[in-house]
């Protein structure tokens, strides 16, 4: 039976200011979906919300795994439950090698079955494989100095290795070149299963040639104003954000952009 | 009994007169401490930040000393064996105040023409080398205070000699425990010959004592040569520790400090790098963890004397509870050091808000044509990584711990010593759970592995792809 994570309600925001208006999602494993909508429109604020970003402040709503709520659960734990974040600005984390980071990570949300640091090397290189990266990346310090787009990939190693039930990924796509882009969705595609649900952030179609969503949900100044499927993705794709509703005039574009 | 002799002897010439000739000293070297208890008593009271703005008293004076003197051993001090354990296979010495012990193939030594012995072997069979070292003093009595006292005081020391050309892979090494509250004041000395290549790596342990530890260090490289000195600081946090340490390069003479500070309860340390040879160059990485009420002063100067010479210092330190720590780094461009090259940078983070530290670096460049950076910060753990690091399943403490592990890592990781590294990451979990005391047995839960662990980085980590926060 597939497991599933419903988004229920949600009002949340940052520092006073609410920024989720009432969003509703239902995802299950097995299915992808993207999540589409204009710079500042909470795409990010949903991602972080529902990780848990202790700076998000949940206002009203619930989230539930298979019907537990999670809310009250700090970050390490809602990861235990199964759910991964994919940033879209990942952090650095300097004097921490990427290997032994993930190998931590990874007997930390598998208590029952750790693995030798043998085993989990191979894996490792297996996975740097997929997504077109140098092994070398594996002692480097967690993603100091690498390229926007080599940062894209290592979340997408470190997705691929810690296999979540419900993995958000915020612009993974971004600032990737198009042979990257091709690699990330690979590696992606790599985890596919009926066992992972997808939420897939992202601003562009090309992205979605590769990762097939069967849902496309679009967000508007905090609330999912349009919900469709794949054809929904083409025509925001060839006519912008404008046609819907809500979205006519652009005042939270033109908001600061901040990096979260 | 005890306790009436003590009222009776005072510090002063005679008393270090009769020390010296009792240990069959040359006659300069007499003079020589007679000459620096002279130079203490005129150089005035240092002054520092740390301890008139945070109130601390290092308490190491005259009167002090003498009270100090006839202390006994602790009698729950380590043995020799103890102290030794987990030690790896090489050359090295185990000591105490009272005891040392020297490792078998010390003697193969001999045959590559290394010097590698005590103040006593020293004096008895390399007092030529000794008498050319104290000509050139890294480190002469009067530069400081301290300096001077323990240049009057010195009893134990370590000579090492690297001759011409040589190149020794495995480092030498010295782990020294403090078993007693008698003042420890020791002097070593790393001569390497032109084009040679070398190793001292030397820790510090002690007895749950109030005790004091006074450690000059001078290296003197020579054209061509190399020379790495490390030091793991882990006194017991009732102990004062005063350090003067000077290299002085020759032309494209390398020189190497890596220093860990864990532990004392006040540490006061002098460092100073100084090009005199065209191309000279000097990798300087610290890195502190401190607990509890624990105080660190330091300070590492860089002073370029010659042209195209190159210096590097990284100071990291992590305080936690109401520890406090002040570094002080200056950089000193001379008129003809032309081309020259410098880089200095004090980091913090502050792990709660009773503990503090500052960053002060200073610029002094008498010539152009020279690159001199320096930054510094102070700040806490950054909430988004410890949030990015706790959505990958990592407990909000555990990730903390990283983080930080993280930050002091560029100084751990040059380590040469797998074993001790391993002992340093077991001595800072423990001290992040708030115990403290030597740390013996290296817990079996590593932190870091084996396959990051042994490869000490070989590039320099101020270039490339490293950043510091
Ligand atoms: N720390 C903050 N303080 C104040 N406002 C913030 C903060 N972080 C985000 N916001 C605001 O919240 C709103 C939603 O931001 P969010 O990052 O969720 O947008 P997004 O849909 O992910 O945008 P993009 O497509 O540009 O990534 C924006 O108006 C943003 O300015
Ligand atoms: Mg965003």
């Amino acid at each position: 039976m597939a497991d599933t994570i419903e988004i229920i309600d949600l009002h949340a925001g940052i520092e006073g200011k609410e920024i989720l208006k009432g969003v509703s999602l239902k995802v299950n494993t097995g299915e992808i979906h993207a999540i589409m909508g204009p710079n500042g429109s909470g795409k990010s604020t949903l991602a972080y919300t529902m990780m848990g970003h202790p700076k998000y402040k949940l206002i009203s709503g619930d989230i539930r795994i298979n019907g537990e709520s999670i809310i009250h659960l700090p970050p390490n734990q809602r990861a235990l439950k199964g759910l991964f974040l994919g940033f879209q600005y990942p952090l650095e984390i300097p004097g921490v090698s990427l290997s032994n980071f993930l190998r931590i990570s990874y007997n930390a949300t598998r208590k029952n079955e750790p693995m030798l640091v043998r085993d989990f090397r191979k894996m490792l290189e297996d996975k740097f494989e997929v997504v077109g990266m140098d092994r070398s990346f594996a002692t480097r310090y967690l993603n100091e100095g690498f390229s926007g787009g080599e940062k894209k990939k290592a979340e997408v190693v470190q997705l691929a290795v810690l296999r979540p039930k419900f993995a958000v990924l915020d612009e993974t796509d971004s600032g990737l070149d198009i042979d990257a882009l091709k690699l990330v969705s690979d590696g992606i595609n790599s985890i596919k299963s009926s066992e992972v649900g997808i939420m897939l952030i992202t601003h562009y179609q090309r992205i979605l040639r590769y990762v097939k969503p069967q849902f496309v949900h679009v967000l508007v100044k905090g609330k999912v104003e349009v919900s469709g499927g794949p054809e929904l993705a083409e025509k925001l794709e060839q006519e912008g954000y404008t046609w819907i509703q809500g979205a006519e005039e652009e005042p939270d574009s033109a908001a600061p952009q901040i990096a979260t | 009994m005890a306790e009436m002799t003590q009222q009776l002897v005072k510090i002063d010439e005679e008393y270090v007169e009769t020390y010296s000739e009792s240990k069959n000293e040359p006659s300069w070297l007499k003079k020589f401490r007679i000459d620096s208890l002279k130079s203490y008593l005129t150089l005035p009271e240092e002054q520092s930040n740390l301890y008139t703005k945070y109130a601390l008293n290092l308490n190491v004076n005259l009167p002090v000393l003498e009270q100090k003197l006839y202390a006994k051993t602790d009698p729950k001090s380590a043995s020799l064996g103890e102290i030794a354990q987990g030690i790896e296979k090489g050359y090295y010495y185990v000591s105490t105040q009272s005891e040392t012990f020297a490792s078998r193939n010390i003697k193969e030594l001999d045959s590559k023409g290394v010097v590698f012995c005590d103040l006593h072997e020293a004096i008895e069979k390399h007092s030529d080398l000794l008498g050319r070292i104290f000509e050139q003093k890294a480190i002469p009595p009067n530069s400081d205070k301290y300096a001077a006292l323990n240049s009057a005081l010195f009893s134990s020391g370590w000579l090492v000699y690297f001759p011409k050309g040589l190149v020794l892979d495995t480092p030498l090494r010295v782990r020294f425990y403090l078993n007693s509250t008698k003042p420890y004041f020791s002097q070593t000395w790393i001569y390497a010959e032109r084009g040679s290549q070398g190793a001292l790596l030397t820790e510090g342990y002690g007895a749950e004592i109030a005790g004091t530890a006074s450690e000059l260090v001078e290296a003197y490289v020579k054209d061509d040569a190399s020379v790495k000195y490390s030091n793991i600081q882990n006194y017991s946090e009732d102990t004062v520790v005063l350090a003067n340490k000077k290299a002085l390069c020759g032309k494209d003479g390398r020189i190497t400090w890596i220093l860990g500070y864990f532990g004392g309860r006040a540490e006061r340390s002098r460092l100073e790098s100084s090009f005199d040879g065209d191309g000279a160059s000097a990798e300087d990485i610290e890195v502190v963890f401190g607990s509890g009420y624990q105080r660190y002063d330091l300070v590492s100067d860089l002073s370029h004397v010659a042209q195209h010479t190159k210096g590097r210092i990284l100071c990291n330190s992590v305080l936690k509870d109401s520890s406090r720590s002040v570094f002080k780094g200056m950089i000193r461009i001379g008129k003809d050091a032309k081309a020259s090259n410098a880089y200095l940078a004090g980091h913090a983070i502050l792990l709660s808000p009773d503990a503090k530290s500052d960053a002060i670096p200073g610029l002094e460049i008498l010539t152009n044509e020279v690159k001199a950076t320096h930054s510094a910060s102070v700040s806490q753990i950054d909430p988004d990584q410890i949030f990015y690091m706790m959505t990958r399943g990592l407990p909000e403490d555990e990730s903390k711990k990283f983080i930080v592990l993280g930050f002091i890592e560029p100084g751990i990781s040059r380590i040469d010593s797998e074993e001790l590294r391993d002992t340093i990451h077991a001595l800072i979990e423990a001290k992040w759970h708030g115990m403290k005391g030597l740390v013996k047995k290296v817990q079996k839960e590593v932190l870091f592995e084996e396959e990051t662990q042994a490869k000490t980085q070989s590039k320099d980590i101020f270039e490339g792809h490293y950043k510091y926060r």
